[in-house]
């Protein structure tokens, strides 16, 4: 009965009509920029970021969850409709998806694409619901030395399930753990390797580093290669599946939702494992395997099911724990921060009104998202065909404003640029930018409580084990970094995350 | 492949040493009180690890490719990028000295030309549409606090 009171409380506060404006914008405008071919949720968060700082922060967190899950909607519209997609979580969806475009049947795949993301996007929240404040109750009993090994475990994980190779991962992870340490000391206040510079005393911003090296990074490289893709011309009708299409999509929605709540709550990119898991069970349970990659409307379904319940459940280590999951979550615990709220266990109890409008306002998000969406079909197909041309040079532009508005300094402009260029020969070098953004955002925090545990247990290293939590949780990161090593001895070679279903 | 794996291991390396140089200037401290400088040495010397490790595996790998797989795929696609990289410099540079609304204009001309063969008269038109868009919606509408410039606007 509380859990139902405070979800009253946060309908209250979600439905007020600021607040609803804001939730419906933020989809509309995550969509918008998801269905644009080369930009994906993260480069969506990155470039309206900005825009959420002038409101208040249940404002804030309420558009930035709309923009999220509306361009992974997005996403998917441009997988379905020219085969590139928009994330890493889309591209499972552009096999069977754009085979369903060519054969004439676009509309049933963006419906069940849209009705799969909201029924698993609904059962996600309901779990949100329910298992985000009994773990933040758990979470309070944590001390620094277990929130040490739990971010630890976070970014091991991170790094572990990164693309390509491990060890260039966990470079990616200490590099952001350093990057991390410029500016104040947390505790007595020294300057530390910022020479002087006034923009450097007070660190190196998550913001421009998110913008440089996911967005100008980004469009640098769509410049580089030209990004341009066939578009399905012919006109989408019959957007609502039939009988044949539930029947054939039901269960590998429901599977989905499951696979995709759990995998979400695991650190790494939850949604794209779960999309891969989910075609990978379905392609295996189905009676007609030969029919995935032809144009089977499960081989959509279940994966667009899964990663948008991968999102729902996201939500849960970032708001109870405050450990971010992935890179989006890293961004959503930066704009937080941004607005003075430090999520973890405190914050459900601290912050009931604004966690529980959060989560109402995604109910609220879903429902906006199908009936917003499937409409507006029309109008996604036409922004698709926005020349490139026209495209890069305006959310160049957005990211150069976006990052002046932060503190009306330039200076934050020129550390954008330079992550910018970094993050494009980062990519060039086949290193991945998630570690580096998740470890800058805990680097702090992580610091903070390895100097606390030190200081409590006055120099002993054997606090860390002989604390029950603290010593499993350490152990599993240890058992990650040795096969990360083994698997590296071993192999030394490119290892994919995920293998192909 | 290799060249580029030693280049970055490199990059890496001389990133931890110039961080440890700088680390060792500060306060340490010691396992109980463990200071400013502590955790920037230790991430040091992990950086050092790593960078040295994936330096000696890409010495150890050998030339095995036939041949070294260019950086960018194409010079045209180079010349673009640094173009591209150039023009937003220039903007960070002018926009307080110029305004959002002229250094917007100047900088979707430089882009939009690196990216399309517009007739100039096309090319000046869209940019100066869409400078005043932006404008609009930023300025005016977002009232988001934009550089004035010393034309006011």
């Amino acid at each position: 009965m509380d859990i139902l009171a405070n979800v009253m409380l946060g309908f209250s506060v979600a439905i007020e009509p600021a607040n609803l404006l804001l939730c419906f914008s933020g989809v509309l405008l995550g969509t918008l920029v998801g269905v644009l071919p080369g930009l994906g949720p993260v480069a969506a968060i990155s470039l309206l970021l900005p825009l959420t700082f002038k409101i208040s922060a249940a404002g804030a967190i309420i558009m930035l969850a709309g923009i999220y899950y509306g361009a992974m909607y997005g996403g998917s519209t441009t997988s379905i409709l020219m085969n590139i997609p928009g994330e890493a979580a889309s591209i499972i969806t552009c096999i069977d998806g754009y085979k369903m475009a060519r054969q004439g049947r676009a509309g049933p795949a963006l419906g069940i694409a849209a009705f799969g993301s909201f029924i698993a996007g609904t059962f996600g929240v309901l779990g949100l619901t329910f298992l985000a404040p009994w773990l933040g109750r758990a979470a309070l009993r944590f001390g620094p030395p277990e929130y040490l090994a739990l971010m630890l475990l976070g970014l091991t994980l991170v790094a572990y399930l990164s693309r390509g190779s491990v060890l260039k991962a966990f470079m990616m992870a200490a590099a952001g753990l350093w990057v991390g340490t410029v500016g104040s000391d947390p505790i007595t206040g020294h300057q530390r390797f910022s020479y002087g510079s006034v923009t450097l005393m007070d660190g190196i911003g998550i913001v421009p580093v998110a913008m440089g090296m996911f967005g100008i990074a980004e469009v640098l490289e769509n410049i580089e290669k030209e990004v341009t893709g066939e578009i399905y011309q012919a006109r989408i009708k019959g957007l609502f599946p039939n009988l044949k299409d539930w029947a054939e999509s039901f269960g590998a929605i429901v599977r989905g939702t499951i696979l995709g709540f759990f995998v979400g709550l695991l650190p790494g990119p939850s949604a794209a494992i779960a999309a891969f898991s989910s075609y990978a069970m379905e392609k295996r349970l189905s009676k007609n395997p030969q029919s995935f990659g032809q144009g089977a409307i499960a081989g959509v379904a279940g994966p667009e099911s899964a990663n948008n319940a991968a999102t729902a459940g996201a939500f849960i280590p970032l708001l109870s724990l405050g450990i971010p999951a992935n890179l989006v979550m890293a961004l959503l615990m930066g704009a937080l921060m941004v607005h003075g709220v430090q999520p973890g266990p405190l914050f459900i109890s601290e912050h009931p009104d604004l966690f529980f409008a959060v989560i109402t306002s995604m109910y609220i998000g879903n429902i906006v998202l199908l009936f917003l969406n499937l409409p507006l079909i029309g109008l996604w197909v036409r922004v698709l065909k926005t020349p490139y041309f026209l495209l890069s040079p305006v959310v160049l532009l957005l990211c150069l404003t976006g990052a002046y508005t932060l503190n009306n300094n330039l200076a934050e402009v020129a550390v954008m640029i330079a992550f910018g260029v970094i993050g494009f020969f980062l990519r060039k070098f086949a290193f991945d930018g998630t570690p580096f953004l998740v470890a800058l955002v805990l680097g702090p925090t992580l610091e903070n409580n390895l100097r606390q545990s030190l200081i409590i247990a006055r120099g002993d290293l054997s606090i860390f084990v002989s604390r029950p939590l603290s010593m499993v949780l350490i152990l599993a990161a240890g058992f990650l970094l040795l096969d990360s090593a083994f698997s590296w001895i071993r192999n030394r070679k490119y290892r994919p995350v995920i293998d192909e279903a | 492949m290799r060249r580029r794996e030693i280049t970055a291991s490199i990059s890496f390396l001389v990133l931890a040493l110039v961080s440890l140089e700088e680390a060792l200037k500060l306060p340490v401290g010691n396992w109980k009180v463990p200071g400013p400088g502590f955790f920037p040495i230790v991430l040091g010397f992990v950086v050092l690890a790593l960078a040295a490790s994936s330096l000696g595996a890409a010495l150890v790998q050998g030339k095995t490719e036939p041949s070294p797989v260019p950086l960018f795929v194409s010079s045209t696609g180079k010349r673009r990028v640094w173009l591209a990289v150039s023009a937003l410099i220039g903007f960070n540079l002018l926009v307080d000295v110029l305004g959002f609304l002229l250094t917007t204009f100047l900088f979707l001309v430089v882009v939009i030309r690196l990216l399309s063969c517009q007739h100039w008269k096309i090319l000046l038109s869209i940019s100066f549409l869409l400078s005043v868009f932006l404008y609009v919606l930023l300025d005016l509408f977002l009232k988001l606090p934009l550089p004035k410039g010393s034309i006011g606007f």
